[in-house]
């Protein structure tokens, strides 16, 4: 069911125009991720009725929201500075959606009782928000933000102030929360771990544009554009230096021509192979190892510049026969003393492999 | 000299001047010329009582309406997008550098009874007489305070207001506030603060407003604790009196200048951390319009006008009473040839002595407080801030009550610059404090740490990182200066003038023409200063 519609979503700008046509399904955990200046953040903000749209409509649940202010809505949302009231304490920040709501006070204080607690926060109730530390900011932030109640929750960059550990911990506070509640939830990061960690969708915007809207799983796997294919994970793209029907030439060996291909929407006009840093598997040694002819297709010999032992896997960085570097990660190392040795030889999976043109 | 001894030489010169220079003068005034029988004196004397009462009256009156528009000016600053609102912005800062002889000359000049208004309205409704009779009355002073003072207000609340941030107001409205809610929960606790502060510095400067009153007041009728005290000394020679008089006046500006700082401090803390401009909506509604049309006037009115007819007035000569009017440099020549240059002179001597003084004192003294922990820099950011709330009038009467109770020969310039540096002062160390206070104290300890010696230190890194401050202190210093009349009049010899002073001189002869040409000298030094401010820094108050 179409929960939120946003359709034929247009603002323009001095410098830039988005344009957006998507929508989100109810109980969903959605996140808006692309670099910044890509429009997330003004998309979230059309979302909240902050900015009104040159052209388009919003639907929610079915009915036209787009001229309805702020207030009206019944979106909440969450900033990245917290944006609590210096002048209310933590209890009186959370019970203010309620109170404009004007719910009746044993329903507020319930509400706020019981969110104080799912935040574990009850001791803070009376104190002021400035002698909060940011992670306890952010967490009254949310309660307030989801105390009245909301349709949709908005969380525009919510931990990107926070430090590693904190961010991670309130990431796994705000699925929780999300599944506690199944509080249709609109996340805007440019941090694509968060991204992949937290959500059941994502859109990947690039210059007010959508590139692609999936699961995590398929964004990550299986990338419907360049663009998406570099700013989702880590990845190896190996310069084609000739085609046939079957084979490719790439600057680093032969490959079996990849099953799938995606457009390449960057001023250059060259075509790659295109891997994850997991598809490889090392083979052996380079000198003992078949590599480059016909019949061995996707072996690429390399000389090994860079190994990191990082516990359950090993991080390497190679340089093949020619071109750029390649990145390998290597769950399965255990047979192989290969790696000790300066060069090696690696095959990558034609399965997995993917042509960019 | 070894650079320790030199180091010690230069970071207690601060100290010792403004201990010598203002505290000591102070002192003499508290322990030789108050005693509890005089103060219990004055307070059981009703002709005192009533000019303390009146005080308070017009001082609160004339904050209380500086709020009206002040307030209103605020709000449309910073909830409206309109052409030239930076401009707007930075003409609200010409009241800081104008002299409030320019103030009165300009208000005689636009409400006089033969002023701008009445002739006009003469001439409109072909009347025999002045219809608006307002020189010389309570609501004089009120209006004139009011001119002087709203563009402060509008300045204080507007550059805090701005700083609320938009997440705060946006996270309201989504929460589901009514617009109202929104300002009262999220706004106005948030603006309360400097509200406050601009009422209390208002309060405080127009209690100690002097040549407003002494000018439009006119007589004993509106007289105020600091007119009442400069009659006492230099007509009726009563210093006793004037002595208790200023412990009551000082103990009111005093206890006010606490309550301002103390709102002050609130005010900077308002919630800036990384904080977002709130979404504006272009001003297109006809009411929004009207109100912004209606600021442009106001300000035009009480800023640019007065000043634009003072410099109009001074060009213009009339042969006989129904002649044309006719471009002329004649009331330039005869202020020059019947004053001299001494006026002019006097006054630069004393604006350039004041800059050099107030600025090197300062430099001083915050290099100094730089190294110190936060308590003992409150404590004598405070001890520098103190004249503040001392009144220039009173400050004068200490001073020569010190010079004649020690019978200490000095002239007059020498002794009205030391004054002049102590009023400035705060002023000048405010404006340089915020400079220091951005620079980051590792960065002087990594120069430490590489071997550079403090003198070194000051040069190469702290003088030019508060450069902006020096700029804005230094020229500050200069056209406030230029432009004092309250200590000038109080001290110097009949024989001894200023711009100012000839200004006030030749208002009370009714020589309007000739004052005018000496007020735009002024008023040019005042502009070219504003520029300067305006360019290189900001003013803190």
């Amino acid at each position: 069911m179409k929960y939120l519609e946003l359709r034929g979503i247009y603002k323009h700008y001095d410098d830039f125009d988005i344009v957006v046509d998507f929508h989100i399904e109810n109980g969903e955990l959605f996140t808006l991720s692309g670099p910044s200046g890509c429009g997330k953040t003004t998309l979230l903000r059309i979302i909240a009725g902050f900015i009104k749209p040159d052209k388009g409509k919003i639907f929610l649940s079915g009915k036209d929201i787009t001229d309805l202010p702020p207030r009206e809505r019944n979106i909440s949302i969450v900033f990245q500075n917290y944006a609590l009231f210096p002048n209310r304490n933590v209890y009186k920040n959370i019970t203010y959606g309620p109170e404009s709501k004007r719910w009746d006070k044993m329903r507020i204080a319930d509400k706020a009782e019981s969110l104080l607690s799912s935040i574990r926060m009850e001791k803070y109730a009376a104190r002021n928000t400035d002698m909060l530390s940011g992670g306890e900011k952010q967490r009254v932030a949310l309660a307030r933000a989801i105390a009245a109640e909301p349709e949709i929750l908005l969380l525009d960059e919510p931990l990107s102030a926070l430090d590693v550990t904190l961010r991670n911990t309130l990431r796994n506070e705000i699925r929780e929360i999300h599944e506690k509640t199944g509080l249709t939830t609109i996340y805007v990061t440019h941090d694509q771990e968060e991204a992949l960690s937290l959500s059941d969708r994502i859109c990947v915007m690039n210059n007010g544009r959508i590139e692609q809207t999936d699961s995590p799983l398929n964004l990550y796997h299986n990338p419907k554009s360049s663009f998406t294919a570099r700013f989702i994970g880590e990845s190896n793209w190996l310069k084609i230096t000739g085609i046939s029907d079957d084979k490719v030439m790439t600057e680093a060996g032969l490959f079996k021509k990849p099953e799938r291909t995606i457009p390449l929407n960057e001023e250059e006009k060259l075509s790659y192979i295109f891997f994850r840093p997991e598809y490889c598997e090392i083979t052996g040694p380079q000198e003992s190892g078949p590599a480059g002819g016909n019949n061995n297709l996707n072996y690429i010999r390399v000389k090994i510049t860079k190994k990191t032992f990082l516990g359950s896997y090993y991080r390497v960085e190679a340089q093949p026969e020619a071109g750029e570097n390649i990145k390998i990660i290597l769950y399965d190392y255990f047979p192989y003393k290969t790696l000790d040795k300066d060069y090696a030889a690696f095959r990558i999976d034609p399965e997995k492999t993917i042509c960019i043109t | 000299m070894t650079v320790k001894k030199s180091a010690a030489v230069f970071y207690s010169l601060p100290f010792l001047f403004i201990l010598f220079a203002f505290y000591f003068p102070l002192a003499n005034l508290l322990i030789s010329g108050v005693s509890p029988s005089s103060l219990i004196n004055i307070f059981s004397e009703s002709y005192f009582k009533s000019v303390f009462i009146f005080t308070l009256k017009q001082a609160f009156f004339s904050a209380f309406f500086s709020m009206i528009p002040g307030l209103t000016g605020a709000y449309i600053l910073v909830n409206f997008n309109f052409p030239f609102k930076n401009i707007i912005k930075s003409i609200t800062l010409v009241p800081f550098v104008l002299p409030s002889i320019i103030v009165v000359l300009g208000f005689v000049l636009l409400f006089g009874n033969n002023g701008l208004i009445n002739s006009a309205a003469m001439k409109l409704f072909d009347l025999e007489k002045p219809p608006f009779l307002i020189l010389y009355s309570f609501k004089a002073i009120i209006l004139a305070h009011v001119f002087y003072n709203s563009p402060l207000f509008i300045r204080i609340v507007s550059s805090a207001w701005e700083r609320i941030s938009g997440d705060i107001i946006e996270a309201a409205e989504s929460l589901g506030a009514t617009k109202l809610r929104v300002f009262i929960t999220a706004v106005l606790p948030q603006i309360l603060p400097p509200v406050i502060a601009a009422f209390s510095l208002i309060f405080i400067l127009c209690f100690m407003s002097f040549s407003i009153i002494l000018v439009l007041g006119g007589g004993p009728k509106f007289t105020t604790l600091e007119v009442e005290i400069y009659r006492l000394v230099r007509i009726s020679m009563d210093i006793r009196a004037a002595c208790s008089l200023s412990v009551l006046q000082s103990f009111v500006t005093l206890s006010f200048l606490f309550i301002y700082s103390f709102y002050q401090k609130k005010t900077s803390m308002i919630y800036s951390d990384n904080f977002r401009i709130p979404e504006k909506k272009s001003s297109s509604s006809l009411l929004q319009i009207i109100l912004i049309v209606l600021f442009f006037l106001f300000l035009f009115i009480i800023i640019i006008m007065p000043l634009a007819m003072i410099i109009f007035e001074s060009f213009r000569f009339k042969s006989s009473h129904a002649g044309n009017a006719v471009f002329s440099l004649r009331w330039y020549i005869k202020s020059f040839s019947e004053l001299g240059f001494r006026p002019v002179k006097n006054s630069l001597i004393l604006a350039s002595v004041n800059t050099l003084l107030t600025c090197a004192v300062s430099v001083a003294a915050l290099s100094f407080l730089q190294r110190k922990k936060t308590v003992m820099k409150v404590l004598i950011e405070t001890f520098f801030a103190m004249s503040l709330g001392v009144s220039s009038i009173i400050l004068s009467l200490s001073y020569m009550k010190a010079v004649s109770d020690f019978q200490i020969e000095i002239q007059p310039l020498v002794l009205l610059s030391m004054l002049h540096s102590v009023i400035f002062l705060p002023l000048v160390f405010k404006s340089i404090s915020v400079f220091y206070d951005k620079i980051d104290r590792s960065i002087i300890e990594s120069a430490e740490s590489i071997g550079a010696d403090r003198r070194r230190i000051l040069f190469t890194i702290e003088l030019p990182l508060v450069r902006g401050g020096i700029i804005t202190g230094g020229v500050l210093a200069f056209a406030l200066s230029m432009g004092e009349i309250n200590s000038t009049l109080m001290i110097a010899p009949d024989r001894f003038t200023t711009i100012p002073v000839a200004i006030y001189r030749l208002i009370g002869s009714y020589n309007f023409s000739q004052a005018c040409a000496m007020g735009s000298i002024l008023i040019v030094t005042c502009v070219i200063s504003f520029f300067l401010i305006d360019k290189s820094g900001r003013i803190e108050l």
